[in-house]
């Protein structure tokens, strides 16, 4: 179920605001581990976005700007509080859940033991794209890259992720399993 | 990081990128169909990668379970007030800090060194506000999406 997206302020930059904010509570939560914290991260960064709404270029897409002030305001939080990124609250324990839910909580722990595993810009762009939907317009202009780029390190990004999974030894490949037909719906 | 050997390698990855984020035309999906049965090694290599999105688009929905997204708390009036605060607090503080400096210098009891020391406090004072004055004017105008914003 995805949270419901609120644009109770207006037209313009309030609504793109709203998909902003729940784009990157999925960005905070991964940094900061707790939901209260990201909502209220996501609440401060969209603040801020307000603040200066007077420097926002319509022509330019929104997000972009939201996720750098929100990072920013997330590594300062963890900064702060010297919490260690990995603890995490987001994924149950597989002990105790019924066998499919176990696989399944099997497969994201090594997904996401995967990812972490991966050199940070790879891992950056990893969470843009899967996890922040951010489309390649997005992630060329908040990695600062060429549009042509961004393919080809997303490709490198993926293929190194298979990598780690396929040579992961809790995983043994687990988050690999199941063979489907390919095509372009993920 | 190896880099593509060739152009078709090239157009591969760009086709298998598409694939998984479900944005290929149907051209490309004809093109793709067609280097995947060349290579049982790519198609493995796309089954993987599908996977791999499958289970982050449920990490992605099971975090989206917890949130509670609402509009910013601060409006256009709070930030009018923290704006006319600020302003005034200000004004009021160099309006203090000059009667106070004024009232020292022209205290005839007082020793030079305690107006030397004064004027060169103030002074500093001043050539803070200055420069934070002039970064701020700077950035202004400058793309905000280059901007470190904290």
């Amino acid at each position: 179920m995805r949270a419901a997206v609120l644009c109770t302020m207006g037209e313009g930059i309030e609504e793109q605001l709203g998909e902003a904010m729940r784009r990157g509570y999925v960005a905070a939560y991964r940094w900061l581990r707790h939901p209260d914290q990201a909502s209220d991260a996501c609440q401060e960064a969209a603040a801020r976005v307000l603040a200066h709404r007077g420097r926002f270029d319509s022509e330019r897409p929104l997000y972009p700007w939201f996720y750098r002030i929100l990072k920013n305001h997330c590594f300062d939080r963890l900064k702060a509080k010297k919490r260690f990124v990995g603890a995490e609250v987001e994924i149950a324990d597989p002990k105790g859940t019924v066998e499919a839910e176990a696989v399944v909580v099997e497969r994201q722990l090594a997904v996401r033991r995967g990812i972490e595993a991966l050199e940070p810009p790879l891992r950056e762009i990893i969470e843009l794209r899967h996890f922040q939907e951010a489309s390649y317009e997005e992630i060329a202009m908040i990695l600062d890259i060429p549009a042509g780029t961004v393919m080809s390190r997303l490709y490198r990004a993926r293929r190194a992720l298979r990598a780690v999974l396929l040579s992961d030894p809790d995983g043994s490949g687990a988050a690999l399993a199941g063979p489907r037909p390919h095509g372009d719906k993920a | 990081m190896s880099q593509p050997s060739s152009p078709d390698d090239e157009h591969y990855e760009s086709l298998a990128v598409k694939a998984v984020d479900g944005q290929l035309s149907a051209e490309e999906r004809a093109e793709l169909d067609a280097l995947l049965a060349q290579s049982s090694e790519r198609a493995a290599e796309l089954e993987d990668f599908l996977s791999i999105k499958e289970t982050t688009d449920a990490m992605t929905q099971r975090i989206l379970t917890t949130a509670r997204i609402e509009p910013p708390r601060v409006g256009r009036g709070a930030r009018w007030i923290q704006r006319s605060s600020f302003l005034a607090l200000l004004f009021g503080a160099l309006l203090l800090c000059g009667y106070g400096t004024y009232h020292l210098f022209v205290d005839p009891e007082l020793p030079p060194v305690v107006k030397l020391a004064t004027l060169v406090g103030m002074s500093g004072l001043f050539a803070l506000f200055s420069y934070a004055l002039t970064v701020r004017l700077r950035a202004t105008g400058k793309d905000p999406y280059q901007e470190i914003d904290r």
